[in-house]
């Protein structure tokens, strides 16, 4: 009976000692270059974890259009990378390919540049 | 003593091979919550790297989602999270070994049902499925305990004698 006792008080001191994973405010500032497509009318990042989201895409704003792209998302996690991909007119970028890693820096802001449709 | 004994001692069938055919959900379910649905929101040292979980931490974003249900779960949203992550992922590898497994099984069961009324009602049959799933094998096996199959039939036998 002492045995389980101990076992329990020692589950409960592991408890205690460590509780909630740590998040973080990760500011990503995102470039896209989209080649070889024309009258493009919306570029967007899909993903795991807010603000992103696989069914709708987080938007981003051409600086060149039909060229260069980009985002910035600002987003509290304890995770050390997203998964993501990219969308032009709505269409998924890498289809039958695993998604992008985007992994966080340990500094407060991650730039990340891609190339559409080209795994890095 | 009395009540650890009870709660310990599981309810044995006629023939071997019935014990055996029941401990096959146990072990499936256990190990899915164990390796899985638990390991994936609960620091165990076989959480996913990525996740970056420390021992017996609950992900960050879990308390979140559990204070939106509401109520009780509003007040204290860090102990129900981290109540629900711990059993599944710890009670997941209780119910694989089959220690005792009545407690775990009411843990896993109060898990499953929260999941399937204030997580996944309204999101259809499909996404109730799995913590339904978990929730009948909770059932059966808090009301029947380890079986042959199990330390607690071990632990039964050792304080009987």
């Amino acid at each position: 009976m002492k045995k389980y006792q101990l076992i329990l008080i020692t589950l409960l001191m592991l408890s205690a000692g460590s509780c909630v994973q740590k998040a973080y405010k990760k500011t990503v500032v995102i470039t896209l270059t989209v080649q070889n497509i024309k009258e493009i009318k919306t570029v967007g990042i899909r993903g795991n974890g807010k603000p992103l989201s696989w069914d709708a895409d987080f938007e981003m704003k051409p600086v060149v259009k039909d060229c260069l792209y980009t985002a910035t998302a600002t987003t509290l996690t304890g995770y050390k990378f997203a998964e993501i991909k990219f969308t032009v007119n709505g269409d998924f970028e890498l289809k039958e390919q695993p998604n992008r890693r985007l992994v966080f820096s340990d500094k407060d802001t991650t730039y990340y540049n891609a190339v559409f449709n080209l795994a890095q | 003593m009395k009540i650890f004994h009870r709660l310990t001692h599981p309810i044995i069938m006629p023939a071997w091979w019935q014990d055996a055919i029941l401990l096959i959900p146990r072990l499936v379910c256990g190990y899915l919550l164990a390796s899985d649905f638990g390991a994936a929101k609960f620091g165990l040292p076989w959480s996913p790297a990525g996740n970056n979980l420390g021992f017996f931490e609950v992900a960050f974003w879990f308390p979140n989602d559990v204070a939106q249900y509401g109520g009780i779960f509003k007040i204290f949203p860090v102990f129900f999270a981290w109540m629900g992550a711990f059993s599944e992922a710890v009670g997941g590898i209780f119910l694989i070994v089959g220690l005792q497994t009545r407690a775990f099984s009411f843990l896993i069961l109060c898990t499953m049902l929260v999941a399937v009324f204030l997580q996944q009602w309204g999101n259809g049959a499909w996404n109730m499925l799995p913590a339904l799933g978990f929730a009948w094998v909770s059932l059966f096996t808090m009301i029947l305990g380890s079986g042959r199959f199990g330390i607690d039939y071990l632990i039964s036998k050792k304080l009987k004698s």
